[in-house]
C-alpha cells in the first residue's frame, strides 16, 4: 500500500532469537520496512509498508498509533492536544509536539528520542528508563547521580550531544526532549525507507 | 585499519584457527573438514579476540547447511563486546521459517531491528553473508543483495566479530567458512557545534565531547565585515590550526581550518579572533581520516553573485571521502538543501545566523561519497545574495595490508575481496 509510521508495545521477553523484544501486531506480518525501539521501554516506532487489511487490522487496536499516511500535512489545533496526549500514553513527551509541524518532523522527533533512548540503554543497562508518566516531570537535580545522571550524559556525549543547556530544574522531558532534537537532519533508515 | 581473514583450513580441531585467535564465548564450535562447524544442539558464540579499529566495520562469511531441517538459524555477528558478554549486532538465515533476520543483543536480550525478509534455504549451497555498521546504520546483505538497513544507536564502540548460530537438535550440519572482516573506510562525521549568539568581532565554539584521538576538527568563519583572515586557536595548549582555504569577494571573508585531535581535545574552546563588524562560523568533527599529512584535498574558493548559488564540482580521488561545502555571507540568510550529484544531498551540520553589526552567516554541509568520481557541482538554496563558498573534500584512512597500501575497487574494497561484498553506505 504505503510507507506508514506506527507506534506499538512491545512484546518479547528478549531471551532468545525466537521470543525478541519486537513490535506486537507488525512484526508477525513480515511487512516491508523496518523499526526502532524505545530504548528498553517496552515501545517501537516502526516504518512498513503494509497491505490495506493488514494496516486496518492494525490501526484497530487501542495500543497502537497511526501516523497520516501523508507526512507533509501539519498538526494544528485541537490535534496537537490530542497528539500530546496520545504520546504520553507511550510515555513519550508530548510537548515535543508543537502547532504547525509537519507529521514528517513529528515522526523524526519521535525517532530522535528513540534513539537516544536506545544509547542509553546501551550504556545504562536492560533497564525500563521512563516507566511512569510522572518520571518524565521529574527534576534534574533530583534524579540519582549514580547510575542514572552519570549514564544520561554518557550517552548524550558518546553521540556529541550537547549536556550543558542542563541545570538543576530541567525536567527530564525537557532533557529528552532536546536530545531527540540534537539528532538533526541525519537520516533514519527503516529498510528501503528514509524519514 | 585493520583486516582479519580466516580460512578454517586446517586439521580438525576443538580450536578455531588456524590464522586467528578464537574465543568460543557460548556453546562449541569446531574446525571439521576445513570449515567451522556448529557442534552443539543450542546457541554457539565465538569471536576473534583481535580488536578491529574502528565500530565502522563489516564481518562476512560463507554460510552453509549440509541439510535443511529442524530448527535452525545460522549467522555472523559486528559490535562484538571483546569479553563474554553478550552484546552485538547479528545477521542471521533461520531455515526452519524461511526468513533473514537481523537482530541487536545487548548482555544477552535480543530485540528484533527490521521485519523478517523471506529468504529459502537449499542443502549443500553456500550463502554469503555480510554484516555492515557504519555510525548509526546497520545493514546486512545476502549474496550481495541488501536485506536490511536499519538505524540503531544503541551499542557504540565495539571492536570484535565472530560467529553465531543455533538449532534445536543435532543432526544436520551447519558450516562457516571465508570468514573474513575488516574496518570500513570512509570519513564519518562525528559531531558538529555552531556558533551562538549574534557575535560581532569573535566568537568561540566548544569542540563537542565525543570527540577522540585523531579526529579531524575543521572549523568555518565568516568575517562579514573585512576581507582579512582571523585569528583561529584554541585553550589546549598543543597541536595547531591550519587553513585549508580562505577567500574573499571584497567587503567580507569565508575561511575554513583544521585541526587533528589530540586525546584531551574534547571540550577545548575554539577561539576565532580580529574579525571586523559581524561574524560567525561552526566546527565539525570528523573520524576515519587520513591519519598522516593533510587530511583534505581538492579545496576551491568561489565568490558568488547574488542569484548563483552553485559551487563548481569537485573530483574526490579516493572512495569514501567525505565531500564538505561552506557557505558564507555577509547578509545573515540562511541557507539549505544542500546537494550534489555524487552524493546527491549533502546533510547541513550547522547554519548560525548572526545579527551582530552588519549580519552575517555560515553553513556547513558534508556527505559520504561511495565511489570516488566528480560530485557534480554543489548547490545550495537561499534569498538571492552574492555569496562565499569553499568546496573540499576529507580523505579516509584506507588498508594496510602486509605493509603496503591496499588497491580498492569501484565499490570501496581491496581487491581480490570482493566476494559479495556489495557496498551501500547509507551513512549518514
Amino acid at each position: 500500500m504505503a510507507f506508514r509510521l506506527y507506534i506499538v508495545p512491545a512484546i518479547g521477553s528478549g531471551a532468545s532469537t525466537s521470543d525478541a523484544r519486537r513490535p506486537k501486531y507488525i512484526h508477525a506480518l513480515r511487512p516491508p520496512g523496518a523499526w526502532m525501539d524505545f530504548g528498553f521501554n517496552p515501545v517501537f516506532l516502526c516504518g512498513v509498508d503494509m497491505t490495506a487489511p493488514q494496516d486496518t487490522s492494525v490501526v484497530a487496536n487501542a495500543d497502537v498509533f497511526a501516523f497520516p499516511f501523508d507526512l507533509t500535512a501539519t498538526i494544528s489545533g485541537g490535534a496537537v492536544t490530542t497528539r500530546k496526549a496520545r504520546f504520553e500514553d507511550f510515555l513519550i513527551p508530548g510537548d515535543g509536539v508543537v502547532n504547525g509541524m509537519t507529521e514528517k518532523a513529528c515522526g523524526r522527533y519521535v525517532a530522535g528520542l528513540f534513539q537516544y533512548m536506545q544509547r542509553l540503554n546501551g550504556v545504562l543497562g536492560n533497564e525500563v528508563f521512563i516507566d511512569t508518566l510522572a518520571k518524565l516531570n521529574v527534576l534534574w537535580n533530583t534524579v540519582p547521580v549514580d547510575p542514572y545522571q552519570t549514564a544520561i550524559l554518557e550517552a548524550a556525549h558518546s553521540i556529541g550531544y550537547d549536556t550543558s543547556f542542563i541545570v538543576g530544574t530541567t525536567q527530564v522531558r525537557a532533557i529528552l526532549r532536546n536530545f531527540a532534537d540534537q539528532w538533526g537532519n541525519e537520516t533514519f533508515h527503516f529498510g528501503t525507507f528514509n524519514l | 585499519v585493520t583486516t582479519l581473514t580466516e580460512t578454517f583450513d586446517t586439521a580438525d580441531s576443538d580450536t578455531l584457527g588456524p590464522v586467528n585467535t578464537w574465543v568460543e564465548d557460548v556453546g562449541d564450535i569446531d574446525i571439521v573438514s576445513n570449515k567451522a562447524r556448529l557442534i552443539t544442539a543450542g546457541a554457539a558464540v565465538a569471536r576473534i579476540s583481535t580488536n578491529l579499529s574502528s565500530d565502522n566495520h563489516y564481518s562476512q562469511a560463507v554460510l552453509r547447511w549440509d541439510l535443511v531441517s529442524g530448527h535452525a538459524s545460522h549467522g555472523i555477528i559486528v559490535r562484538k563486546a571483546g569479553s563474554a558478554t553478550q552484546t552485538y549486532y547479528m545477521a542471521d538465515i533461520a531455515s526452519s521459517s524461511d526468513v533473514a533476520r537481523l537482530f541487536r543483543c545487548v548482555a544477552a536480550a535480543f530485540t528484533s531491528l527490521s521485519a523478517d525478509v523471506g529468504f529459502v534455504v537449499s542443502a549443500a549451497t553456500d550463502y554469503v553473508l555480510q554484516l555492515r555498521c557504519v555510525g548509526s546504520n546497520i545493514s546486512a546483505l545476502v549474496d550481495t543483495v541488501q536485506k536490511f538497513s536499519v538505524t540503531d544507536t544503541n551499542i557504540v564502540g565495539n571492536l570484535q566479530v565472530g560467529l553465531r548460530s543455533d538449532r534445536e537438535a543435532t543432526g544436520f550440519n551447519l558450516d562457516w567458512n571465508n570468514f573474513e572482516a575488516a574496518d570500513i573506510e570512509s570519513v564519518s562525521h562525528r559531531a558538529t557545534i555552531a556558533g551562538s549568539g549574534n557575535t560581532t568581532t569573535s566568537l568561540t565554539l566548544v569542540i563537542p565531547a565525543s570527540t577522540v584521538a585523531n579526529d579531524i576538527v575543521v572549523a568555518s568563519f565568516t568575517n562579514g565585515g573585512a576581507t582579512a583572515d582571523p585569528t583561529v586557536a584554541d585553550d589546549e595548549g598543543a597541536g595547531t590550526w591550519v587553513k585549508i582555504l580562505s577567500g574573499n569577494n571584497g567587503a567580507s571573508n569565508l575561511s575554513v581550518w583544521w585541526k587533528r585531535a589530540s586525546g584531551s581535545t574534547a571540550g577545548k574552546t575554539i577561539t576565532g579572533s580580529v574579525f571586523t563588524n559581524s561574524c560567525t562560523g561552526g566546527a565539525s568533527v570528523y573520524s576515519g581520516c587520513k591519519l598522516t599529512g593533510d587530511p583534505f584535498g581538492g579545496a576551491t574558493y568561489e565568490s558568488n553573485i547574488s542569484g548563483n548559488e552553485t559551487h563548481a564540482a569537485i573530483t574526490p580521488t579516493i572512495n569514501g571521502s567525505m565531500v564538505c561545502l561552506t557557505v558564507g555571507q555577509a547578509p545573515d540568510l540562511a541557507i539549505a538543501t544542500q546537494a550534489a550529484t555524487s552524493p546527491a544531498v549533502l546533510i547541513e551540520r550547522f547554519d548560525h545566523l548572526s545579527t551582530g553589526g552588519a549580519d552575517s552567516a555560515c553553513a556547513h554541509a558534508s556527505e559520504v561519497q561511495v565511489t570516488a568520481e566528480s560530485t557534480g557541482n554543489l548547490t545550495w538554496a537561499q534569498t538571492n545574495a552574492a555569496t562565499m563558498s569553499i568546496a573540499w573534500y576529507m580523505i579516509p584512512e584506507v588498508a594496510v595490508v602486509g605493509g603496503s597500501r591496499t588497491t580498492f575497487n569501484t565499490r570501496g574494497f581491496p581487491l581480490g575481496m570482493e566476494v559479495g561484498m556489495g557496498w551501500r553506505m547509507d551513512l549518514q
